[in-house]
């Protein structure tokens, strides 16, 4: 309602100087839209400083509508005097006054271009200075020989995956139903739940020859030295995560056998099969993007899993020791790096392609329904546009200081920075489209981390105490016993700071997360 | 001051009436023609009364108070009262501000009124689709 009669007066001031200007009732009329176009395209950079100061939508279109309002009248008001004194003379100093407007509008879109600039400069150095890398091109991974590389025998196994799916549809779509979403982490509770007749059905696709030879293919893959797939990084973020989701969907068949084998008693194929997928999961230790490395901890996530069950019902299966060794030096710290590269570096720099070829991009893709302004990127809105870039990197400099902090300290300080970043109903924020769009709240990406660390806590800790109990042939009364013989140190719960739960039960322990609980 | 604020008010009157008049028989149109609204049309009759109207009011009473003065040729005139012409120029834009200003409040309390009449006919409109 207030903006109603806002306009209302802003039509009226514009039909008040068109009278005085044309002297005549019809030419005054339709001089309306023609005043209003002329003085938004006077007012425009200034309506760009206008719109950086007011720390509310409201407040900015009051000021709009003041300013506009204002310079009617005052154009108004001068030509009137000047009529009252002489006929002539009016349009010019009318002219005049437009002309130092313009200049002065100018100016302070200069000082605003400015501001931004210096402001934009800051970040980015604060950005250089942590790591993050401004271009797509600095984060691709080095190109890999086809001899060398694994991606090559999973591309050969990916067209198996297809055929198996087509081919086993019906027991597939139980797995994994159309209509709903089934994360590769949860397929061993999945199988866990299902019916005797259900694991029998599902047991024939493990047992098809095409499976048989996709997982020597796996296992070929995963002996390979490096793994860089075939993604199409400069396309910015039009890539295509073809070979990421396919990927997922190998490890979904792999993580179905293993979960079969444990349900089947098969111990020692199954703690193998395990292992698979948890190399499986490394396959995209290297890869840059947030897709990626989520896929990697979802892998390594039903991995464990599937280890714990193992080690839960029997203590006789072995892991050779090369890979014991892997998982007892599990290091959280190279773990937080990798959520960091992968999570925090790698998709800032996607999507702070964004602006560097704004123009390009507003064609194409889906921000073209979403962006108001097709000339977002011109001159006119550089300062906004640079100040959005700004605010963009501001919040992932301060996401990546989050992500290198333990959960327990980083969740307080991710309310504060959501409170003043992400309160993204808020006019301080929602003025920046790229950000508005674009910033997150810190705290899923925070609890998958932590959940993540937990996990592998949990499972090195396992491995320990089985390596202590088959030396001692019982259970430590304390978990600061493993330490420095069988772990350099005892990991330290992400979600409390405080030692994981830890007891002796019977002839086995309990271990346990109290934070992650509950979280 | 005063009986220029007089005659600038008279001045309005009869235009001031005329679209309070015209605001009335709208209404009073859209109330006999209630039949012809349907899903189609009636986001352009909302439009019609929420924008177009009031702006035309605006426009007209932005315009009227001086090329009055210039159609007529009344402004030397006007100009020899023993009354400042800054004075003269701001008694014209708040009379006709004023006037712009009630016509509105009266129009949108008018319009607010039908506005019910509107979404009991939206029902009726989702009623007879069901």
């Amino acid at each position: 309602m207030f903006y109603f009669f806002l306009s209302a007066i802003l039509i009226y001031s514009a039909s008040l100087l068109g009278s005085l200007l044309f002297k005549n009732f019809f030419p005054s009329i339709l001089g309306v839209p023609f005043f209003l176009l002329l003085i938004g395209l006077v007012f425009s950079p200034f309506f760009v400083f206008l719109f950086l100061l007011a720390p509310s939508l409201h407040i900015f279109f009051i000021l709009l509508f003041s300013s506009t309002i204002g310079l009617f009248l005052t154009l108004s008001f001068v030509i009137w005097q000047k009529e009252s004194v002489s006929d002539t003379g009016a349009v010019k100093k009318s002219l005049k006054i437009l002309v130092s407007i313009f200049v002065i509008s100018l100016f302070m879109h200069g000082i605003c271009n400015l501001v931004s600039e210096v402001e934009l400069r800051k970040s980015i150095e604060q950005a250089k200075s942590l790591g993050l890398k401004l271009r797509i091109e600095e984060i691709i991974p080095p190109a890999v020989p086809d001899e060398k590389n694994g991606a090559v025998v999973y591309e050969e196994a990916f067209t198996l995956v297809d055929s198996l799916q087509k081919r086993y549809k019906e027991e597939w779509e139980y797995v994994f139903p159309t209509s709903k979403y089934i994360p590769i982490s949860n397929v061993g509770q999945l199988l866990e739940e299902s019916t005797l007749e259900e694991k029998n059905r599902l047991s024939r696709i493990v047992e098809d020859p095409e499976f048989i030879l996709l997982y020597k293919l796996v296992e070929k893959a995963v002996k390979m030295p490096e793994c860089r797939f075939d993604v199409e990084y400069q396309a910015g973020v039009d890539m295509s995560h073809t070979q990421i989701v396919k990927m997922g969907e190998a490890a979904k068949i792999v993580a179905v056998k293993t979960g079969l084998l444990v349900s089947e008693g098969r111990f020692q194929e199954s703690l193998d099969s395990a292992i698979l997928l948890w190399k499986m999961g490394d396959s995209f230790a290297n890869e840059p993007l947030l897709i990626s490395q989520a896929s990697r901890t979802q892998i390594k996530q039903v991995s464990i899993y599937n280890i714990k069950k193992i080690f839960e019902t029997t203590t006789l299966v072995k892991i050779p020791q090369e890979q014991m060794d892997e998982l007892i030096k599990i290091s959280k710290d190279k773990e937080m790096e990798l959520f960091l590269n992968g999570f925090i570096k790698g998709d800032t720099t996607v999507y702070l392609s964004l602006f560097s070829s704004t123009k390009d991009r507003l064609d194409g893709y889906y921000f073209e329904d979403v962006l108001p302004f097709p000339f977002y990127g011109s001159y006119l809105l550089r300062p906004i546009f640079k100040k959005d870039q700004s605010c963009y990197l501001k919040f992932f400099v301060k996401r990546m200081e989050l992500f290198s902090e333990p959960y327990f300290v980083s969740i307080n300080k991710s309310k504060k920075l959501d409170e003043q970043f992400a309160d993204y109903k808020s006019f301080k924020t929602k003025k920046l489209l790229f950000s508005s769009m674009l910033l997150t709240s810190n705290r899923f990406f925070l609890k998958r981390q932590a959940e993540h660390i937990v996990n592998l806590d949990t499972l090195k800790l396992i491995l320990a105490l089985k390596i202590y109990h088959d030396k001692h042939h019982n259970y430590p009364n304390s978990l600061a016993l493993l330490a420095p013989n069988i772990i350099p140190e005892v990991p330290i719960d992400p979600f409390t700071g405080k030692d994981y739960i830890y007891r002796l039960e019977g002839k086995g322990f309990v271990l346990d997360s109290a934070g992650a609980k509950k979280e | 001051m005063r009986p220029l604020i007089q005659k600038e008010l008279r001045e309005h009157q009869l235009f001031f009436f005329l679209s309070l008049a015209f605001v009335l028989l709208s209404v009073t149109i859209l109330i006999i023609f209630k039949h012809k609204i349907n899903k189609n049309n009636i986001e352009w009759i909302q439009m019609l009364f929420y924008i177009a109207v009031p702006f035309i009011f605006a426009v007209l009473f932005g315009t009227l108070p001086f090329t009055k003065e210039f159609t007529q040729n009344t402004k030397p005139f006007l100009l020899t009262h023993p009354v400042s012409s800054t004075k003269i120029f701001w008694i014209k834009i708040f009379t006709a501000l004023a006037s712009l200003l009630i016509l509105l409040v009266s129009y949108i309390l008018r319009v607010r009124f039908f506005l019910n009449i509107f979404t009991v006919l939206k029902i009726m409109l989702v009623y007879q689709e069901l």
